[in-house]
């Protein structure tokens, strides 16, 4: 990952969410570490397409449309199918650390600066290779 | 009856008029066809963006929470601060649910239960 990446990650994320870009490290979950809630996952989305200059269409950055299917979630509970459809879905999500207790309404504490950062980097790679 | 869920949420009018600053264009992927319609057609104020934006929220979290799918979820403003949603695809209840608002001069909150 580009150090260039990473800053204007860190504007981005300092902008939508109102913190300092010294408290965004790679590591930071963005819901416990940063405070961001539903609204704010949608103002960094919009911002990362005009940062980027890139679309990121609903669900491929932070996974809402998978888990919306009762195979996927039952009682509340991200299922072994639900966790499989995370791994091939979403590559950069910490599937491992979440499976260990998989409530659906923890998912959001794993969407981390890095999550995002490796989304990126996959994006814009391809953005290269096809241009 | 039986309760399915109860769902509740609160947004900030300061977040959401800040969020608006966005294009109309990214605003839009949030609702569905019909309601762009009903009220994309005029200018979205701020409090009708936030009564929109907390109902989804609340009907979600009453159907059993996750990530919400705005674009899936059908909000149509009725007199009287009340609501009525539709699930589009895949959420737990398929029937139409009604709710209500709340409001202090700074936030909008939405109230839902859902039933089988």
């Amino acid at each position: 990952m580009e150090p260039i990446i990473f800053e204007k990650v860190q504007e981005t994320l300092a902008n939508a969410l109102g913190v300092e870009k010294s408290d965004i490290k790679p590591e930071s979950s963005l819901t416990r570490d940063l405070g961001a809630e539903s609204i704010d996952f949608i103002d960094i989305m919009f911002r990362l397409e005009k940062t980027f200059d890139i679309k990121i269409p609903s669900g491929d950055l932070f996974p809402g449309n998978i888990l919306n299917d009762p195979r996927f979630v039952q009682s509340g509970t991200v299922t072994a199918a639900g966790l499989q459809e995370l791994r091939t879905k979403l590559p950069y999500l910490d599937v491992d650390g979440f499976s260990r207790d998989p409530q659906i309404s923890r998912l959001a504490e794993f969407f981390t600066v890095q999550m995002v950062l490796d989304y990126l980097g996959d994006r814009l790679a391809k953005n290269v290779r096809t241009t | 009856m039986n309760v399915l869920g109860v769902g509740i949420d609160l947004i900030s009018l300061k977040r959401v008029r800040k969020f608006l600053r966005h294009p109309k264009s990214q605003i839009r992927r949030l609702l569905t066809p019909a309601e762009q319609k009903r009220y994309l057609a005029k200018n979205l104020s701020p409090v009708v963006f936030a009564k929109l934006f907390s109902a989804k929220e609340a009907y979600f979290k009453a159907a059993g929470g996750g990530i919400p799918v705005f674009e899936r979820m059908d909000v149509k403003l009725l007199p009287r601060d009340r609501f009525q949603v539709k699930s589009l695809h895949g959420l737990r209840s398929a029937a139409p649910a009604y709710g209500c608002f709340f409001r202090t001069p700074s936030l909008i909150g939405a109230q839902i239960i859902l039933w089988d």
